[in-house]
């Protein structure tokens, strides 16, 4: 099982210039040659989470370089972004991220906004370095409230059969992976994207059951856990080849 | 050659027979006749019998596609294929008057394969009509089974990529299915050989 230590996997080089826009959430020295860590997505992860948890009239602005601005307003479930998410850029540059009150004025001039499910799914994915939410537990054992429209994500074959597994049973992270033989830091991608689409609930080792990163919206209203429901079943590695899901796959050369 | 069928049901105009062509590898076989129903589906034909079509998977599977009539005049075809049927895909339209009412209702019809957890809901024409959306479909469903969790998308049934997403969402939750049905069942039966038999055993 893996620890919460976040790893510092990709690295952008420090801007040249001390004056250059400050990203949010890096950390380390920014002086010239020295590679600092970059938390990528994780900053708004972060503060989409909070605002999810202490719903309040804000919005979570989005700067980086070579785009304009992301507006995200979770208490409608919208945002608003100029880039598409087929550009999604994975390993955002000079990233800031500000939570501002809502101008009322501007709320009422703006256009709809876009259906924040597919973001939310980019951006669980590409934040906390394939470590795990720092709101979840590494113990706690996960379970589906709902599928995500996965004809509308991008996804892979292994994440969707981790998702079956997430809708039958309830699961700790490690064991996710290891029943599903996948690489446990996608696992960890994976909880921590369907967390931020709150479409979780969760179990602790002890008696109380959780939203797992939900509020009280009502999104998650059914985000808790029933006594009828099993803990989870335990099971062993299930192989990948062999089964009709395999064969299926290989036939339709996905 | 191991045969898997699937059936594909729900309402007349629902998609059906498209959802049919797109994954079939072979041409469909069709037996439609002119719709006389015009108020429930603005359409020429309508399915009488069945669609076929298939999936073959090299020298050992066969995925058998059946698209079962919408109307329920014709449930006795029902009754024949869902007793060989692994699992459903189940279509309804999401602009119809009551398309959460009209899920339901094939749900009650197909009970055993929704119990099996064998079926996906397919919501088309949600370009048509935004709602419900797939939170409202699950929250129907949560409601008359909190114990299970179908999968639910929107789709067209014309994209391929989109109609294959289905079939191995079904697949895999079959084999979810399986696969953890049958330690629960050998812990159970550990666990309590004289006593009655949960359905299913939790470990630790």
């Amino acid at each position: 099982m893996h620890g919460h230590e976040m790893t510092f996997e990709p690295a952008r080089t420090a801007p040249a210039d001390p004056q250059a826009p400050h990203t949010g959430t890096a950390a380390g020295p920014e002086t010239t040659g020295i590679t600092v860590p970059s938390f990528g997505w994780t900053g708004v992860a972060i503060a989409l989470h909070r605002l999810q948890q202490q719903p309040t009239a804000s919005i979570v602005v989005v700067r980086q370089a070579d785009h304009l601005p992301l507006v995200v307003d979770v208490e409608t479930n919208a945002y608003w972004w100029d880039t598409p998410l087929t550009a999604f850029p994975a390993e955002p540059v000079d990233i800031d991220v500000v939570v501002e009150a809502k101008d009322p004025a501007v709320e009422a001039s703006r256009a709809p906004g876009t259906d924040l499910d597919a973001l939310l799914w980019l951006i669980g994915n590409n934040s906390f370095l394939g470590e795990l939410a720092w709101w979840l537990q590494r113990d706690d054992r996960y379970k589906l409230v709902r599928w995500p429209n996965f004809t509308m994500l991008t996804h892979t074959p292994e994440q969707m059969r981790m998702t079956a597994m997430l809708g039958y049973t309830f699961l700790p992270v490690g064991e996710l992976a290891n029943a599903s033989e996948s690489d446990p830091a996608e696992a960890r991608r994976l909880v921590n994207a369907f967390s931020l689409m709150r479409l979780l609930r969760a179990e602790s080792p002890g008696p109380a059951a959780v939203a797992a990163g939900s509020s009280s919206s009502a999104s998650s209203s059914s985000a808790s856990s029933s006594s009828s429901d099993p803990e989870y079943v335990r099971v062993a590695p299930q192989p990948r080849r062999g089964g009709l899901f395999s064969r299926l796959r290989d036939r339709l050369g996905l | 050659m191991a045969e898997h069928v699937i059936l594909f049901g729900g309402p007349m105009g629902a998609g059906k027979t498209t959802a049919i062509e797109t994954l079939s590898e072979t041409e469909v076989v069709r037996t439609e006749a002119a719709n006389t129903d015009r108020a429930t589906a603005d359409k020429d034909t309508t399915t009488v019998a069945l669609d076929y079509g298939e999936i073959t998977l090299g020298e050992t599977d066969k995925v058998r596609l059946y698209g079962i009539p919408g109307q329920q005049r014709f449930d006795f075809m029902w009754t024949i294929l869902k007793e060989r049927a692994k699992g459903m895909v189940l279509l309804v339209n999401n602009d119809a008057a009551d398309p959460v009412g009209e899920m339901l209702t094939f749900l009650d019809e197909f009970r055993d394969l929704y119990d099996r957890g064998g079926v996906v809901v397919a919501a088309t024409r949600s370009d048509v009509s935004a709602t419900p959306t797939v939170a409202d479909y699950s929250a129907a469903l949560t409601e008359r089974r909190p114990d299970l969790v179908v999968p639910v998308f929107t789709v067209d049934p014309r994209q391929e990529d989109q109609m294959r997403t289905v079939l191995m969402t079904l697949v895999a939750n079959i084999e979810m299915r399986e696969m953890f049905a049958a330690p629960a069942a050998a812990a159970a039966a550990s666990a309590a050989p004289l006593a009655a038999q949960p359905a299913v055993a939790v470990a630790e």
